[in-house]
């Protein structure tokens, strides 16, 4: 099924670089509500997180023929539509800072393996980390960018990134373990 | 440490991207690529214009250089042969003119036909001549002398040019040197007759000896009967009698 879609992405993609537009509809159709979460995960506004869509779209379509057909055109366009948010964000001098959190202490160690997760829960407890850490486990755990991409993305060492998200998922599992006491 | 939690993420994963972008999206992003394409073909359209254009200016001018080449080639033939067929016609009008007024006109350009034939030659030769007239710098009209001949425009005018300075200019060297130019060209016919001329009118002794001297080598007509006038000639110097009677004698070898 997956080497159908990439025969079929490929297809796609050819016929877009012959300036078959209808054709890069259906790519659009296809990994446009993937791109645009990822964007919403950055920024709230729904009307800027669309525009930045329709633009990372549009500039993927400009760059198709230095795509390459071996690659990944979902992981392309995405890591296009997160250059794009990251440097609209610094437009509005949102820096993502190498900083040192002023949460709780996280000196207590949780065992993941004894949490019973829920998308909701999750979610809910994800909403409520600082954003940087919130930026850097989405990144990480949802979108599949690698923790060295997301350094380079956000202008953060690697170490830090590693850093951060462990501490992001420790105040996760920390929340989480609240309103399970609750 | 167990990754219990990114592996619940990663088989969850579509239940967090829950959002879905608007309709309006894909008819601005719709709108937006088509405006690229036709962007992309206005530009297309532009390059190839721009290309015949370039093709065109080149081919245009590469016909007008060769129009150009062709034009000058036969206009220089039209030319040469109009200036060949003036020839004829421009030295009988120069033969019938006297000397002074063929300086003049030279100088002056008046003629229109003469005028065609004025080129770079024309103008050393004039330049040469007007110097030989030149009465206030001998030296001027002792380089003229020599160097007339030098000029690859030798004709009757320098013939002429050159007798008159033979036999009226006032420094003996300017008429030596008019000599040794006009005795270059002995072989010619009209030179001979102008040397025997100046013969009979030379007043300066040295030049007069060397004058016999010179025709006696080229055994000139009629140079018998002028060498038996001087020898009978009572006011002739006696340096030119004797000179004289030793070219009797070398004639009659």
């Amino acid at each position: 099924m997956e080497q159908t879609n990439i025969i079929q992405e490929h297809i796609l993609i050819d016929a877009c670089k012959k300036g078959n537009s209808l054709a890069f509809t259906q790519l659009y159709n296809c990994y446009s509500k993937d791109v645009f979460n990822s964007i919403l995960r950055f920024i709230d506004n729904i009307a800027e997180a669309e525009d930045l869509l329709q633009e990372s779209f549009l500039a993927a379509y400009q760059n198709l023929n230095q795509f390459d057909t071996h690659s990944n055109f979902r992981a392309w366009v995405k890591r296009i539509a997160l250059n794009k948010t990251i440097s609209f964000l610094r437009k509005k001098k949102i820096v993502f800072n190498e900083w040192n959190d002023n949460i709780d202490s996280l000196d207590e160690i949780f065992d993941e393996s004894k949490f019973t997760f829920q998308v909701q829960s999750l979610q809910k407890a994800i909403q409520q980390l600082p954003y940087s850490y919130k930026t850097i486990i989405q990144l990480y755990v949802i979108d599949d960018i690698p923790q060295e991409e997301i350094g380079q993305m956000l202008g953060l060492s690697h170490n830090t990134v590693r850093t951060q998200y462990h501490r992001a998922k420790q105040k996760i599992l920390q929340i989480l373990q609240k309103q399970q006491v609750v | 440490m167990s990754n219990d939690l990114e592996n619940f993420i990663s088989q969850n994963k579509e239940a967090f991207n829950t959002a879905t972008p608007s309709n309006d999206v894909l008819k601005l992003l719709q709108k937006n690529i088509l405006a690229q394409q036709q962007k992309q073909r206005k530009k297309t359209g532009i390059i190839r214009s721009l290309k015949f254009v370039s093709a065109a200016c080149v081919l245009l001018l590469a016909g007008v250089g060769i129009y150009n080449f062709s034009n000058n080639k036969s206009v220089d033939l039209a030319n040469n042969a109009t200036q060949v067929n003036e020839i004829p016609s421009i030295v009988k009008k120069v033969e019938n003119l006297p000397v002074e007024d063929l300086h003049k006109s030279a100088a002056i350009n008046k003629e229109p036909l003469t005028s065609t034939l004025i080129n770079q030659n024309e103008l050393v030769k004039n330049k040469y001549i007007t110097q030989l007239q030149n009465m206030d710098a001998p030296s001027k009209r002792y380089i003229a002398a020599t160097e007339i001949v030098n000029s690859k425009q030798v004709d009757k005018e320098v013939v002429d040019a050159l007798t008159t300075c033979l036999n009226n200019d006032p420094n003996t060297n300017v008429r030596l040197a008019a000599l040794e130019s006009l005795s270059i060209f002995y072989k010619e016919p009209l030179v001979k007759k102008r040397l025997i001329e100046s013969l009979k009118k030379q007043t300066d002794p040295i030049v007069k000896m060397t004058l016999i001297d010179v025709l006696t080598k080229l055994r000139a007509n009629n140079l018998q009967k002028e060498l038996e006038k001087i020898v009978n000639d009572l006011h002739a110097p006696k340096p030119v009698k004797d000179q004289a009677n030793q070219s009797i004698h070398t004639l009659s070898l």
